[in-house]
């Protein structure tokens, strides 16, 4: 009775199903990095595989292929290599100068919509061609993950505010934000993060450096172990011409948005609080005395305050929202739009108000 | 565990529910003297020659009048007069002897006839060690066995029901229980299967094992068979039934639960935190066991984007030069694996530990060199053989080295959805497992929230005072918690 009912159970099970497509890890051809670029005759992809040869080592590979479209650009690859090429261990994108102006959305549609592919996948911009980096990167590192795992570190510990392919499509589908997106610069055939670039829908407005990427960072999460290199004056050393600097790390941050009013020109309030621990201070400071750090921090504060305001006016003089200041009022009102918003967003009040706390002035 | 009695007769009749109470009535003269005695607990050849005879001699020349007469009569030291109940009872359990002058007389003689409590030399446990605790274990021998446990439980409601089993070899087997605590249905219904049994022989216990039990369509022990005595001990003041066969060293306690086969006796000797925590380490290790290989053959297999960065290249390196798929390959290492474990238990010792230096490291490390399987795979294989052998029950870890064959197809077939129709599959049949009638895998399913004070982990001991209520036992209360761990200090008086 029992093997009756069950016996075509396992029947159905195994014909209907039929087996899975086998993967094996040793036979497929993993692409770790990918990048799009747009050239004179149409656009040109670019993978970085990898081959495994003996332990601890790997060999990297670029592969190139032009076409009118990026679309299917893997399955083209797929005709010059032995093994599959699978895109389940891709952990980096790159967009070229050029094709990032001219818009992204098909590509983060086409990753967002791939279930193999990691949502913590890493997103670039090259202020080049981003094939170029690719070369660079099989030339001086045999790490495949060499890309992702420098963005990922300078999120963790430096300025870059956490990004991924999760957070990017977040701020791309979503209303009343925009997307931004690392920015790679190529110096004498060596890589490194300038910064970040701003998108307006999918193009690539501007780009901005890492000290705003830090103002950034503060705004819109936690800036935890961020750097900040702060101009202050002191009485001894009032000579003209001359500056200090502190160079402060950022222990924690918190940002409050206060909607004051909605219409007919939304105003918005910011006020920061940040708990910094100073690495570096100029010989005259006394670290050990109340007043000067309570001073330190006012000036800090109104450097920071300054800073901030001049960064949004920035953001609103390309009409880029990275903060997600449309989103924020569209919390705060019924008959918000998108397009309505777009056009005053560039006339919208913001006031910010900094507090800055030294915890911390021991160097470390 | 207490029961009030009023007097000798009620204490001879509860007694007598047991099969190893024996009543002897010799004939002094005129006169009938009973003598009433636990067999499993006496030295029969003591009470023959100093007690019987000696009596029956001396009734030849004298005539005995009153009961202190046979304190001079018996050449044994040890033998007090009293008419305290507690006192009888206490004594009769420890191996004295009754002796009754008249029936229904209050006073009686309790003669010291007590044997050593039926320990032999060599009675250590064989195969269920524990560090901490005793190292007693029951022997092939009936008796002793049962005067084992009488020599811990000192309970006259321990009852020792005797029936034959077996057209041709009529083993005596034994149903043991405590009176009054555990529940009435378990009993019956092990009387009444054991009573069913139509076998020709029986030649150890866990056959009775198998004819009780409530599903044979099952990899599962639903029985748990233990050669310790301080686990059946245990099992026994918690209400359960045990069944013992003569010629086995092997009793089986039930109705059992899953998670009575993840308990060692040890947990009990360790402090509660270490217990709990060696209990979840052998839960893990089941779990570890059950699931690795298969997580493997998945993962290589099918789904490659989930093995973490990090683990790449040493993943795919150690499998380059491979020529299986991954499923052959966990095949050929789990069945040389069992090759081993076969062949280790059926050799001699002494071949055993060469055997274990041939499999471990000739076989290990030239199925590597000669590019069979992958050395990451041959860590797991091993990793998981040996938390197999985590769990206490050597029965539960048959099921378990077995339950991974069908995980491996399964996720060979299908990848992790196939685990997880395996997954499936598997808890369906365990809640539908039952043991004597009750649910195997309480409490989990169906949920008892005060159970768990004794599953995945151990309890205190004031948390554990009451036995656990899915047993349905006749009395829940073990003792009062407060008084367990009361210290008074010194000056505190």
């Amino acid at each position: 009775m029992f093997m009756r009912k069950i016996f075509p159970v396992f029947i159905l099970c195994a014909v209907l199903s039929a087996c899975a497509d086998p993967k094996i890890v040793n036979k497929i051809c993993l692409v770790h990095a990918l990048s799009f670029d747009t050239v004179a005759n149409g656009k040109k992809s670019t993978a970085l595989i990898s081959q495994f040869k003996e332990k601890g080592k790997t060999e990297l590979y670029v592969l190139h292929t032009e076409s009118n479209s990026n679309l299917g650009a893997v399955s083209r690859l797929n005709t010059r290599t032995n093994d599959p090429l699978e895109r389940g261990q891709l952990r980096m994108a790159l967009f070229g100068k050029t094709s990032a102006e001219k818009g992204i959305g098909t590509e983060i549609h086409q990753f967002f919509r791939n279930p193999k592919i990691s949502s913590r996948l890493q997103l670039g911009v090259v202020d080049r061609d981003a094939s170029e980096l690719l070369e660079i990167i099989k030339k001086t590192h045999d790490e495949p993950f060499f890309l992702s795992d420098m963005i990922e570190q300078n999120m963790r510990s430096g300025n870059l505010p956490l990004v991924n392919l999760h957070v990017s499509t977040f701020n791309y589908y979503g209303e009343g934000r925009d997307m931004f997106l690392p920015y790679f610069k190529i110096d004498h055939g060596e890589v490194r993060i300038d910064g970040l670039a701003l998108f307006r829908s999918d193009k690539k407005i501007i780009e901005i450096s890492m000290k705003d990427a830090f103002l950034l960072k503060m705004l819109i999460q936690n800036s935890k172990n961020g750097d900040y290199k702060v101009p202050v004056s002191g009485k001894e050393s009032n000579k003209q011409g001359s500056e200090d600097f502190i160079v402060l790390r950022s222990m924690h941050s918190k940002a409050n948005y206060i909607v004051n009013k909605v219409n007919p020109i939304p105003s918005i309030s910011i006020r920061l609080n940040l708990v910094t621990e100073l690495e570096n201070a100029p010989k005259w400071v006394d670290l050990r005395s109340e007043e000067q750090l309570t001073q330190l921090e006012k000036t800090m504060g109104s450097y920071f305050k300054k800073e901030i305001e001049k960064f949004l006016s920035l953001l609103k003089e390309n009409k880029v929202d990275p903060v997600g200041l449309g989103d924020l009022v569209r919390s705060r009102s019924k008959e918000w739009s998108a397009q309505d918003f777009e056009k005053i967003y560039q006339v919208i009040e913001t006031s910010v108000s900094v507090q800055v706390k030294i915890a911390n002035t021991g160097s470390t | 565990m207490k029961t009030e009695l009023k007097n000798l007769d009620q204490l001879l009749k509860l007694s007598g529910l047991s099969s190893d109470f024996k009543k002897t009535v010799i004939l002094l003269g005129e006169q009938e003297v009973s003598i009433f005695y636990y067999s499993t607990l006496i030295d029969a050849k003591w009470m023959q020659q100093h007690l019987i005879l000696v009596l029956q001699n001396r009734s030849l020349d004298s005539e005995i009048k009153k009961i202190e007469d046979i304190k001079a009569w018996i050449p044994i030291n040890d033998i007090e007069i009293t008419d305290d109940l507690t006192n009888i009872q206490f004594k009769l359990l420890k191996g004295y002897a009754i002796v009754q002058l008249h029936e229904n007389d209050q006073k009686c003689a309790l003669v010291n006839i007590a044997d050593n409590h039926g320990l032999r030399e060599n009675n250590d446990t064989e195969n269920e060690f524990s560090v901490v605790g005793p190292k007693v274990g029951f022997v092939e021998d009936l008796d002793t066995n049962i005067g084992l446990l009488r020599a811990q439980i000192n309970l006259p409601n321990l009852i020792i029901k005797e029936i034959i089993v077996g057209t041709t070899s009529k083993t005596k087997v034994a149903i043991i229980y405590i009176d009054g605590l555990t529940n009435e249905q378990y009993i019956q219904t092990v009387e009444q299967r054991l009573t069913d049994i139509d076998i020709d022989f029986v030649f150890d216990s866990s056959l009775l094992d198998q004819m009780m039990s409530d599903n044979s369509l099952t990899p599962f022990p639903l029985f748990v068979s233990t050669e310790r005595r301080d686990r059946v001990v245990y099992s026994l003041i918690n209400g359960q039934v045990a069944v013992i066969s003569d010629g086995s060293p092997y009793i089986v306690t039930g109705p059992s639960t899953l998670f009575d086969f993840f308990i060692s006796a040890e947990d009990y000797y360790l402090p509660w935190i270490l217990g709990s925590f060696f209990r979840l380490i052998r839960i893990f290790g089941v779990i570890f066991s059950l699931f690795s290989t298969s997580m493997y053959v998945a993962i290589t297999t099918f789904h490659y984007e989930a093995i973490p960065k990090d683990l790449l290249n040493p993943l795919i390196f150690s499998r380059m030069n491979v020529p299986f798929p991954p499923f052959f390959e966990v095949l050929f290492l789990e069945i040389t694996i069992e090759f081993l474990r076969e062949a280790g238990a059926r050799l001699p010792t002494k071949i055993g530990q060469t055997l274990g230096i041939v499999g471990g490291i000739v076989i290990g490390q030239a199925a590597v060199a000669a590019a069979l399987t992958s050395n990451i795979l041959l860590i797991l294989v091993a990793l998981s053989a040996l938390a197999s052998f985590t769990t206490p029950i050597y029965k539960m870890s048959n099921t378990i080295r077995f339950l991974r064959f069908p995980f491996i197809i399964l996720s060979a077939i299908w990848g992790g959805i196939g685990i997880f129709i395996g997954v499936g599959f598997l808890f369906i049949h365990m809640i539908r497992l039952k043991s004597l009638g009750a649910p195997y895998t309480v409490p989990i399913f169906p949920l008892r929230i005060m159970s768990f004070k004794d599953s995945f982990i151990r309890s205190s001991f004031q948390i554990l005072n009451k036995r656990p209520q899915h047993l349905r036992p006749k009395s829940s209360v073990k003792y009062l918690p407060k008084q367990v761990k009361q210290k008074n200090d010194l000056d505190e008086e």
